[in-house]
């Protein structure tokens, strides 16, 4: 199974709120009304020019030990992760982008030199593909028909080594959106993520990478550590 | 008379307008611009910097505050003279070799310059003969290095042992930060120190300038 489309923002809903909590503000906590202005001139300019995209694809797959094993690649995925996704019997892999145009906005906006401006792009960047991916398990859940699932797994988080980035852009070939990695295992464009879900009957998708992880005091945390 | 309490509250709650305004008054009426930075815009920038730390500020406070007082402080640094110099010191900093993320160094750039340090920012992929060659010529006080990737991370060693290698190591101290990286890694690669964010950067460059 594939997938794969382009999506607008009034189709993804992203809102100011969710750029809000991406620059690093509270739930419920709204910034001064100089830089509320400024979020909403800024969404409302990107929104012009900027279309996230995302592409997934499933594979028949398994875990063996604690690695995730899809057509002969064999992911050092850690034992916290494997564990978590053992009973998978299909993975879908998934890669999200804020796209080329985000990254050509987002340079215009730095060389206009204003730092909090800057601060402002890169935050709605970051809400924009947190929001896709979002998105991209609301599309799995549906092309599921209410079959279970895991949480989605980045290379990267938790002990999961970002160079296994390579193998998941292996498995996807060309079907990357435009999105590489380099040397580094960084992506371009620079506001992409790409991930893994488990597809299982047994799987918890409660289980966040985020709930894993033990920095109880970051702004970004969403869930309880487990 | 001009009232420099407008100053302060103007570094404090960000308005660069109202900021560079007051500061040219000031300066019209002959008051020392070591007096007008000692006496209220330094002590704007430390409450705004106490008020993120207790999470009563957000980073567009800290930003907006740094843009005010690097407005004045443009204003008040020509002005100086002698051994009056604005200046806590100069820092080096940039994003290691193979690492494109630019936004928490540039945080921490404008955060140090808005509160008297001169900043160098040599931008991202950086490598350690860049870092080496900028210490040299701006005689800095401080190479201050960010890393995203855990990937990249691990260069700030490279870097480290490159400044040893051309026995500038004694002259410079070194700072380090970003996502992946903690005060544990800090000390393992040999740095002077780590912030995790860009007002704890402040603080620490302060008190390593002044070791």
């Amino acid at each position: 199974m594939r997938v794969s489309d382009v999506i607008s923002f009034s189709e993804l809903g992203l809102t100011l709120s969710d750029v809000y909590e991406s620059m690093g503000y509270r739930k419920g906590v709204e910034p001064d009304s100089q830089t509320t202005a400024l979020v909403a001139r800024m969404l409302a300019d990107l929104e012009r020019e900027v279309k996230p995209a995302y592409v997934l694809k499933t594979w028949p797959g398994k875990v063996e030990d604690h690695s995730v094993v899809i057509d002969g690649v064999v992911f050092d995925t850690p034992k916290t992760i494997g564990k978590i996704l053992q009973g998978a019997h299909h993975f879908a892999l998934f890669i999200i982008t804020a796209g080329q145009a985000y990254d050509q906005w987002a340079d215009r906006v730095k060389q206009q030199g204003d730092i909090l401006d800057a601060f402002v792009a890169d935050a709605i960047g970051s809400a924009t593909v947190e929001k896709m991916g979002l998105y991209v398990k609301i599309k799995l859940d549906q092309l599921l028909k209410g079959a279970n699932h895991s949480s989605s797994f980045c290379p990267g988080q938790y002990h999961w080594p970002i160079s296994e980035q390579s193998k998941l852009f292996t498995l996807m070939g060309d079907d990357t959106l435009g999105v590489t990695i380099n040397e580094s295992y960084l992506m371009h464009p620079i506001k992409s993520v790409s991930g893994i879900i488990g597809i299982g009957e047994t799987l918890n998708p409660k289980i966040t990478a985020c709930s894993l992880c033990p920095r109880v005091d970051c702004f970004r945390r969403n869930a309880e550590h487990v | 008379m001009t009232d420099l309490n407008l100053l302060y509250d103007a570094i404090l709650n960000g308005k660069l307008e109202q900021a560079v305004e007051v500061t040219n008054q000031a300066v019209a009426e002959g008051i020392e611009p070591q007096e007008i930075i000692n006496g209220y815009m330094i002590k704007a920038m430390e409450e705004i910097g106490l008020r993120f730390q207790n999470g009563e500020a957000f980073v567009p406070n800290l930003l907006m505050s740094a843009r005010a007082m690097k407005g004045s402080l443009d204003i008040l640094r020509p002005l100086l003279k002698g051994s009056n110099s604005v200046s806590m010191g100069k820092v080096v900093i940039g994003t290691v070799k193979g690492d494109l993320h630019d936004i928490g160094k540039n945080l921490v750039a404008s955060m140090l310059e808005g509160c008297g340090f001169e900043v160098v920012n040599l931008g991202v992929d950086i490598s350690s003969d860049k870092f080496i060659q900028a210490a040299k010529e701006n005689k800095a006080d401080i190479i201050c290095m960010s890393a995203l990737l855990t990937t990249t991370m691990n260069y700030m060693k490279d870097v480290i042992d490159a400044l040893e290698a051309a026995g500038i190591r004694k002259d410079v101290k070194v700072m380090i930060g970003g996502a992946p990286v903690t005060e544990a890694f800090a000390k393992q690669i040999g740095a002077d120190g780590y912030s995790e964010n860009a007002n704890g950067a402040v603080a620490l460059a302060r008190q390593l300038v002044s070791a």
